[in-house]
């Protein structure tokens, strides 16, 4: 097992470098908030709020680091205002697909705008976070893709992605035996990071499809 | 070998019916010509029973002044050409008037411009056509400007011919770089002549080849990436409808020079025509040897295939390309590693834009400093531009690289400089940048913070509110997003309810302006695709450039005078001549009659805003108004 030397908030740390970033910094302690990665899955990039910023031709540059590989001497910030600000943007956006069954969620979200509201002016949003949730079809679904993952991981390939951009959305696949397909793993379920799939995934999805 | 007199054959029977004995009528059948009739008036000249061998009927692609189609060119036998253009009313009348010239009778009317080969029977593109006559002033200054080097043939060979693309010095670059350069010697040709990717990001072609020529990989592929999702931009469909062999060949060359053994087009879906053109382009070039087996006789053997696209915008991008071609959803990924050393199914894969890919036979006949010899350093070489908008003649058009706006839109396009407002370059992704004489290469239109993207130009004059132009954009890309990323998937959604607010008059302060500007940055740094990334470019150039015009939306007033929620339409008492025209047009009663001096009034609470009066009234006494928050 191969290990690097990166440099965290100022730090020499030495992480395995045969897994993303934010695995890595996991097992060194470092907790990134994320909703959207599993280290059986690895990274997605879809829920924003793994963001730091690492060092680039380019000056410090914003990165998900469930997309980025250690490589050694990568210098990393994980607590600048900038990331502060777009994490608490992306929590904003999130808590748009909300209420979630797990309050855990809510309170992740919610504690992430409010450090970020620290570093910049937010307007008051309730009035267009009501709108955007009013057309929201499936309230409590971040979209991170976790369910689709893993379902395809086992081999069932019951959930998938259905249509795209705003309108994008999970949707379970029936089978000629769908019983005998489906059901009696809940990996998803136990997979959701927001407690959706509930009670089973054919029931959070199906439903939906014809609305 | 079959070489070369199998090409030479081929050669003589296209010039024989590029250049026959008889008068010969060409109608222009691309899409654009076929929404203005085109089709009508070929069944009406082919079902001319008298004509029979005396005059020669068939189609031809879009010659790119699309603003006076329908198109029909007559070839006289002493090598003479009349340009007929119909301006959208090909009636009874104007097909007398073909029939007549081709009798022997050509009229002026309709007639846009007289031209001669300068060697009479031989014509390899527009380059050998010497104008001798102008009709119509306009369609001469829509050339004049021009350089037409990889569009030469559009509209004037018919694309379904292979004997007329070789007769116009088709496939000969294949034959010699196949017979005369090895592999290497094309990618230092192309490298040398310092062509960038037509597709958007504007990548060194040259480079990316030999990147891919350099994997320990022997299994590489290319691809001619035809996937144009750009709306309002029709280059490559032009192209491929038009003269599709010319792709075909800069991919032969392409696979030859990474070395290729397979190659595909990945064709959006909703292009028929030109699915359908280059289906027979790939299999009349596979019955001659030009595709398969040892091609031409040499020892380089390809496949081309053709896949449709299921045409979501995001499908163009690279890397969502060659997961849709694997059977995948169209999502992207991040790169590296990039295509060109990792593609499809793990292969070197070169992925080039079908433009691109037409440039590379020039390339390889004329050489890299011929090639340079227009455009930029930076940018060398011609760039075709799908030109709209407010333009008075609106087209496809091939120009030098690093050609002013100046001479694009007033000279080509006749607009009056006046009456211009803004220009948006690229596309939905590109930006929306204040009219001004600037040069168009890729890294001018990058210092506005705008992207060259596949080459469309939109000329918008003072009666357009950028800020719902940019709302329209943006509402595009949230909904071509792939939705992976939740900053590209709601974060453009948030971004296109907040441009809402402001056009629909619900935003109360200017602190949404900040907002707008940061979100959009945030969207740029954290989306993983291309998409994504330059999704905003319309708001922070249209923001940079003309702020002025979001902050009086966000006082509530429309300075363009179209956002309906917040104009108003009056009547100017004493202009009116009582003609009873805005009452009688108003579809919902809200002209009120009164009586004294003041006529007719707008009643504000019953108004739809339809603009039925405004446009109705013969005396200009109905204007809008915006006076915003007081
Ligand atoms: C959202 C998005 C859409 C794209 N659509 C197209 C397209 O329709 N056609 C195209 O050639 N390139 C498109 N591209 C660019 C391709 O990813 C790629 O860069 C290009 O095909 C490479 O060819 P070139 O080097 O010849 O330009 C798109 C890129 C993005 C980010
Ligand atoms: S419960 Fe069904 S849908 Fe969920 S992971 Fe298992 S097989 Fe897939
Ligand atoms: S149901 Fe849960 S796991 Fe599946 S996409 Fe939605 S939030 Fe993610
Ligand atoms: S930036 Fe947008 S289009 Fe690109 S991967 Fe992310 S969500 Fe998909
Ligand atoms: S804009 Fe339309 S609805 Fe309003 S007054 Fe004029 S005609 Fe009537
Ligand atoms: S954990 Fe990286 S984006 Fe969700």
């Amino acid at each position: 097992m191969k290990r690097v030397e990166v440099i965290i908030d100022n730090q020499v740390l030495s992480v395995r470098q045969d897994i993303p970033l934010i695995q890595a910094l996991r097992e060194q302690g470092i907790l990134l908030p994320s909703l959207c990665y599993h280290r059986l899955l690895g990274g997605y990039g879809s829920c924003g709020l793994c963001v730091v910023e690492i060092y680039t031709e380019a000056g410090w540059r914003p990165r998900h680091a469930c997309l980025l590989q250690p490589e050694a001497g990568l210098q990393v910030k994980t607590n600048t205002p900038t990331v502060l600000r777009l994490r608490a943007r992306a929590a904003r956006l999130l808590l748009r697909r909300g209420p979630f069954p797990k309050k855990e969620v809510e309170e992740l979200l919610g504690h992430l705008v409010q450090k970020g509201e620290k570093t910049c002016f937010e307007p008051d949003d309730k009035e267009a976070a009501a709108r955007s949730r009013a057309g929201n079809p499936a309230p409590g679904c971040i979209l991170c893709g976790l369910c689709v993952r893993i379902c395809e991981k086992i081999r069932k390939s019951r959930l998938t992605f259905l249509g795209r951009g705003k309108n994008l959305q999970v949707s379970f696949v029936s089978a000629e035996e769908e019983a005998a397909a489906c059901g009696s793993c809940k990996a998803c379920q136990r997979i959701c990071p927001t407690g959706f799939i509930e009670p089973s995934a054919r029931e959070a999805f199906k439903a939906r499809l014809y609305k | 070998m079959i070489f070369p007199c199998h090409l030479q054959e081929l050669a003589e029977k296209g010039k024989k019916s590029l250049c026959p004995s008889n008068p010969k009528i060409s109608i222009g059948l691309a899409t654009c010509g076929r929404s203005s009739g085109a089709l009508d008036l070929e069944k009406k000249l082919t079902a001319r029973q008298s004509w029979k061998s005396e005059v020669l009927v068939g189609g031809v692609g879009c010659l790119g002044a699309c603003y006076a189609e329908p198109l029909v060119s007559l070839r006289t036998p002493d090598g003479r050409y009349y340009f007929y253009g119909f301006h959208g009313q090909a009636d009874s009348n104007s097909l007398w008037q073909i029939i007549r010239a081709a009798e022997g009778v050509p009229s002026t009317r309709y007639l846009l411009a007289r031209a001669r080969e300068r060697q009479p029977g031989t014509l390899q593109g527009i380059q050998d056509l010497e104008l001798e006559k102008v009709g119509d002033p306009g369609f001469a200054l829509f050339f004049k400007a021009q350089a037409r080097r990889i569009t030469g043939r559009c509209g004037l060979i018919n694309p379904e011919s292979l004997p007329e693309y070789v007769a116009t010095g088709g496939y000969s670059a294949l034959a010699r770089a196949l017979f005369q350069l090895q592999p290497e010697d094309v990618i230092a040709m192309v490298a040398a002549s310092g062509l960038r990717g037509r597709g958007g990001a504007g990548f060194l072609t040259g480079k990316k080849w030999e990147l891919a020529s350099l994997s320990p990989d022997p299994e590489r592929i290319v691809i001619a990436n035809a996937d144009e999702g750009d709306p309002g931009a029709y280059m490559d469909r032009a192209l491929l409808e038009s003269d599709p062999h010319s792709v075909l060949e800069g991919l032969i060359l392409a696979s030859y020079a990474v070395r290729a053994s397979r190659a595909y087009v990945f064709v959006r879906h909703e292009y028929p025509l030109a699915v359908q053109n280059l289906r027979r382009a790939i299999s009349a070039a596979r019955a001659v040897g030009i595709l398969g087996k040892q091609i031409l006789g040499s020892g380089f053997s390809l496949e081309v295939h053709l896949v449709e696209s299921p045409g979501a915008f995001v499908c163009g991008e690279e890397t969502s390309m060659l997961r849709v071609m694997t059977g995948k959803r169209g999502e992207p990924y991040l790169r590296p590693p990039y295509p060109s050393s990792a593609g499809l199914w793990g292969h070197p894969t070169v992925v080039n834009n079908v433009e691109t890919l037409a440039n590379i036979p020039w390339i390889i006949l004329h050489g890299p400093d011929a090639f340079r010899e227009v455009g930029t350093e930076k940018s060398p070489g011609t760039k075709i531009f799908c030109l709209a908008g407010d333009v008075k003649r609106p087209g496809f058009i091939e120009v030098p690289l690093g050609t002013s706006t100046r001479a694009v839109i007033e000279e080509i396009g006749g607009a009056a400089p006046s009456s211009i407002k803004a220009l948006q370059v690229g596309g939905p992704s590109g930006g929306i940048v204040p009219y001004s004489d600037f040069s168009l290469d890729y890294e001018s239109v990058a210092s506005l913070g705008a992207i060259m993207g596949s080459g469309g130009l939109v000329v918008l004059n003072t009666n357009r509110c950028l800020v719902d132009l940019a709302r329209h954009l943006v509402d595009f890309m949230a909904r071509e997003s792939c939705g992976k990323c939740l900053f590209c998937r709601d974060g453009l959604a948030e971004l296109e309810a907040m441009m809402t607010s402001l056009t629909n008059g619900e935003a109360r302060s200017e602190v949404v302006l900040a907002e707008l500007e940061e979100l959009s940055k945030a969207v740029a740094d954290m989306a993983l695709c291309g998409l994504g990334k330059t999704a905003v470019n319309p708001v922070l150039t249209s923001l940079k450039f003309f702020r002025e015009e979001y902050e009086a939306h966000a006082r509530g007033k429309c300075p363009a005078l179209t956002c309906r929620p917040l104009i108003n339409f009056e009547i100017i008492s004493s202009q009116c001549r009582d003609c009873r025209c805005c009452y009688l047009v108003c579809p919902t009663d809200a002209v009120k009659r009164r009586g004294g001096r003041e006529l007719y009034a707008v009643a504000q609470e019953h108004c739809i805003k339809c603009r039925a009066c405004y446009e109705t009234c013969p005396f200009g006494c109905i204007k809008i108004t915006s006076e915003g928050r007081l």
